[in-house]
């Protein structure tokens, strides 16, 4: 065996190889299908090329050059046919070139087994059986091999100089490819001819397949990554079934003798199914394994998202279409990362999600946006790389690299603009496939329908969006002025339900003893009663309205400023000494006969720190209270301290007591017990209101308690013990201003 | 006239306290010039020089609105250079701190709360006034 024999074999092999792969990959497209078709006849014509330079005789070398022939002389139609395929061209010219070339080449076939084709085979030089070219063989050399060739390779010429991108660096190749394979083949015409040059460049007729085959990696030249996928997997199913089928014969015949026996047979019943199960397993594995270790790309990927991109049309939900979009790309494209990047207000691209690993959160390249706008086309990195290197000026040599860098930056393997109306609205953001394979051209194809359709999408969800959010602030600000509103009312009925509960204890209050007044009165006048009996009654009656007048500005200087209070050191005992005095004077006392009284202390009771004329008060309330709502019985007065820091001041009596469904109305302005009236009839409901007040004011809290219904009740408040908080007290405070005050100044 | 004769404005709206306080200020050797209305009273005032005016706060306007108008009296008092040492006594309902205040800086010569007081009080605390104004 020669070396042109092995080189022969090796051009076999590869362009076999290579058709297959191609052949597999994709039926339909024109530019595939043909390429097999070349793959096919540079095969045929290597293998009868190796057949020829091993045959030993005459004959058989005259077969196997006419065989090789058949071969070599299709080769130029249908590498024209691959070219015009590839490159789109379509036109009328090319059609009729295109025609013709078959015709030629079909007539060639009918005359290759004809001396006018091949006279026959002599020794020239190492070969003993050399063919001698026929006249037609001079006329395909002319026609097909220079003619149709050259034409395939003054249209690549012509796109090349057009095209930009990816389809550049494939044509490139391919003229890179056409060349050598051509110019190699051309080696063996000299020899038919008498022209004593060996075909030394036979050898590198193989290299075309090399240089198509690194570029179909690296520029995505006819996809052959999904092909080797799919021989994997069909080679492993292969495998397996016919293991499986070996295994099964070599069992049978060591447990049962053959395979055609009873058991054997009954065991098939169980082994079909396991089979099945078995078989159905092997394949999920395969595709697994497949596409984790060897190939990314998911068996059927492109038909889900094409059902995706279907499926994006009917949502509105902004939220669910970008879920579904980076869901959906990363996991069936298997990829690292996915995201969506939106304008924002301050038109850079703000993350709205991403799935992966990410530490972008905002891109404002203007390079990128540039770019994405100006091609409106998904932007790759690698090619990114690749047109730096290949462009012919610093600027753009720069901006291509910038562009990469940044790329590399935010970890982004491909770029889809989201373009409406001319404006980019977003980015979607891709990582690299997981398995390290690139992305292929159907891949970038299916992402560029993909990113037009989501585009749209988006920008309906974003309007849709921005209406519904324009409706929430409308609604919230429509609730915010109810709510104003509603509160307004509500404190413009409390006003109001305040003024007619005022309106009647006032009437109440100053109309009773009013009436009192009268009555009598008109008595005395009439001489019913003695004038001097009846002036006691009048002056209660006196006092009573001016102690409701005072009751009442009280509470009104309470609500319109905070009440101020001005503490001071403060002999509590001596108040209450005297107050307790003044109450025994009451008209009701005297009438009920009550007990009032102070039960001596156990400890010297201490000074207080309090504004003693409005602490006066509230014991005088407290006790006014006890009298008024004790039948009969006892009120007694006891001191207690709190912790050495608080006296404790408390009024137990015997009297009506306050019913549990008052407890909470107690301290409440206005309101009186359930019990009250019928006892105290002329009670404003305000007393013990202003008592808390002026206790809290002084820094003490009161409370009461009362075991229910006629079991009396004790009201206890606490002061804080005077500890040099402040100047002493010259004696007991008179807080109330002099009802005569002469400006000596004035006069 | 001798010198025990003393003339008082009473400026008071309330028929009630007006005939009360007519018969005890006679009683007291006094002559007793009453009205409601702000500008006769002034008038008076500047005609009559009297040796204490009484003065009301609260004097319903003609057409019955509540209105402040001692104050004005007051105040025109104080500015007329004839009548600005006549000793005005401010004789009210009012009990607020604030009025107190604005009354004095007003340059009354007294405050009496009206409710607290009996007649015995106000006519001391007018004589009184009186004597001091004279010393």
């Amino acid at each position: 065996m020669n070396f042109y024999a092995v080189s022969a074999l090796i051009n076999a092999i590869t362009s076999l190889s290579l058709g297959l792969f191609v052949f597999l990959k994709n039926k339909r497209k024109s530019a595939n299908n043909t390429f097999v078709l070349l793959s096919l006849a540079v095969f045929i014509w290597s293998i009868f090329y190796f057949l020829w330079q091993i045959s030993g005789d005459r004959d058989s070398a005259l077969l196997y050059t006419r065989l090789l022939s058949i071969g070599s002389l299709f080769v130029p139609i249908f590498y024209l046919h691959w070219v015009l395929s590839f490159l789109e061209i379509k036109d009328r010219k090319s059609n009729i070139i295109l025609f013709l070339g078959y015709i030629v080449s079909f007539i060639f076939l009918s005359f290759s087994f004809s001396p006018f084709f091949i006279k026959g085979v002599e020794k020239i030089l190492i070969f003993d059986f050399w063919p001698k070219a026929g006249i037609l063989y001079s006329i395909y050399l002319l026609v097909s091999y220079t003619g149709l060739v050259g034409y395939g390779l003054i249209n690549l010429l012509k796109s090349y100089r057009i095209s930009e991108g990816l389809k550049r660096y494939q044509i490139r190749y391919i003229i890179f490819g056409t060349v050598i394979g051509f110019l190699g083949g051309a080696t063996n015409f000299f020899l038919w001819y008498d022209i004593k040059i060996l075909p030394i460049g036979n050898v590198i007729v193989s290299l075309y397949v090399f240089i198509l085959f690194y570029a179909m990696i690296k520029y995505r030249l006819m996809d052959i990554r999904v092909v080797a996928r799919k021989v994997f997997i069909y080679f492993g199913i292969a495998a397996f079934t016919y293991g499986f089928f070996y295994f099964l014969i070599w069992l049978y015949g060591y447990a049962f003798g053959g395979v055609f026996s009873t058991a054997s047979y009954l065991l098939g019943i169980i082994i079909a199914p396991l089979f099945v199960i078995l078989f159905y397993r092997i394949d999920e594995e395969l595709k697994n394994f497949a596409n984790k270790y060897l190939f990314v790309s998911l068996y059927n990927y492109q038909e889900t998202i094409n059902k995706m991109i279907d499926e994006l049309a009917g949502y509105i939900d902004l939220d669910k279409i970008i879920n579904l979009i980076v869901d959906t790309i990363k996991k069936t494209m298997q990829l690292d990362k996915a995201g969506v990047f939106l304008t924002n207000a301050e038109g850079n691209y703000q993350i709205f999600k991403i799935n992966g690993s990410n530490d972008v959160s905002l891109v404002r390249n203007n390079l990128l946006i540039k770019y994405l706008l100006k091609t409106k086309k998904p932007l790759v990195r690698e090619e990114l790389a690749l047109f730096s290197e290949n462009s012919i000026t610093e600027t753009e040599k720069t901006n291509y690299w910038k562009l990469y860098q940044y790329m590399v930056e935010i970890k982004a393997s491909l770029c889809l603009p989201l373009i409406v109306n001319k404006k980019l609205i977003g980015i979607i953001v891709l990582g690299s496939k997981i398995s390290g394979d690139p992305y292929t051209k159907e891949d970038i194809d299916l992402l560029n329908v993909l990113s037009k359709q989501a585009g749209i999408t988006i920008e309906n969800a974003l309007q849709y969006k921005q209406i519904q959010e324009f409706g929430k602030t409308l609604q919230e600000k429509v609730d915010e002025q109810t709510k104003d509103i509603t509160e307004k009312s509500m404190y413009l009925q409390e006003l109001l339900t305040m003024k007619s509960d005022f309106l009647r204890v006032v009437s109440h209050q100053l109309n009773t003893p009013l009436s009192i007044i009268r009555g009598y009165f008109s008595m005395v006048k009439d001489g019913d009663y003695k004038l001097d009996k009846a002036l006691p009654i009048i002056e209660d009656g006196l006092m009573r309205i001016i102690n409701t007048v005072s009751d009442f500005y009280d509470a009104y200087k309470l609500e319109g400023e905070k009440m101020k209070m001005e503490p001071r050191k403060t002999d509590i005992t001596a108040v209450i000494d005297r107050l307790v005095e003044e109450k025994k004077k009451l008209q009701y006392a005297k009438d009920r006969k009550l007990k009032i009284l102070i039960k001596s202390p156990e400890f010297k009771v201490p000074s207080v720190w309090c504004d003693s004329g409005k602490i006066t008060h509230v014991i005088s309330n407290i006790l006014d209270n006890a009298v008024f709502y004790t039948y009969k019985g006892s009120i007694k007065v006891f001191y207690e301290l709190v912790n050495n820091d608080y006296l404790k001041i408390n009024v137990k009596d015997t009297g009506s007591g306050v019913l549990e469904k008052d407890y909470p109305r107690v301290f409440q302005k206005f309101s009186r017990g359930t019990n009250a009236s019928s006892m105290h009839p002329d009670g404003s409901g305000i007393g013990l209101y202003i008592s808390k007040k002026i206790v809290e004011g002084n820094g003490g809290e009161i409370v009461f308690e009362s075991k229910g219904e006629n079991k009396g009740t004790t009201f206890s408040f606490t002061i804080p013990v005077y500890k040099d908080q402040g100047k002493d007290d010259k004696g007991e405070a008179d807080v109330k201003e002099n009802k005569i005050e002469i400006f000596l100044k004035n006069i | 006239m001798t010198a025990d004769v003393k003339k008082i404005i009473f400026i008071e709206d309330e028929k009630a306290l007006i005939d009360m306080y007519r018969g005890i200020f006679e009683k007291e050797n006094f002559v007793f010039i009453t009205t409601s209305d702000i500008n006769k009273a002034l008038a008076l005032t500047e005609s009559e020089k009297p040796d204490a005016v009484l003065l009301d706060i609260i004097i319903p306007m003609p057409e019955n609105t509540v209105a402040e108008q001692g104050y004005d009296y007051l105040v025109a008092v104080k500015n007329n250079n004839k009548i600005k040492d006549i000793p005005v006594i401010v004789f009210t309902n009012l009990d607020t701190p604030q009025d107190r205040k604005k009354c004095k800086e007003m340059g009354a010569a007294a405050y009496i709360f009206k409710r607290d007081c009996t007649p015995k009080e106000v006519t001391d605390t007018v004589l009184e006034v009186i004597r001091r104004s004279r010393g």
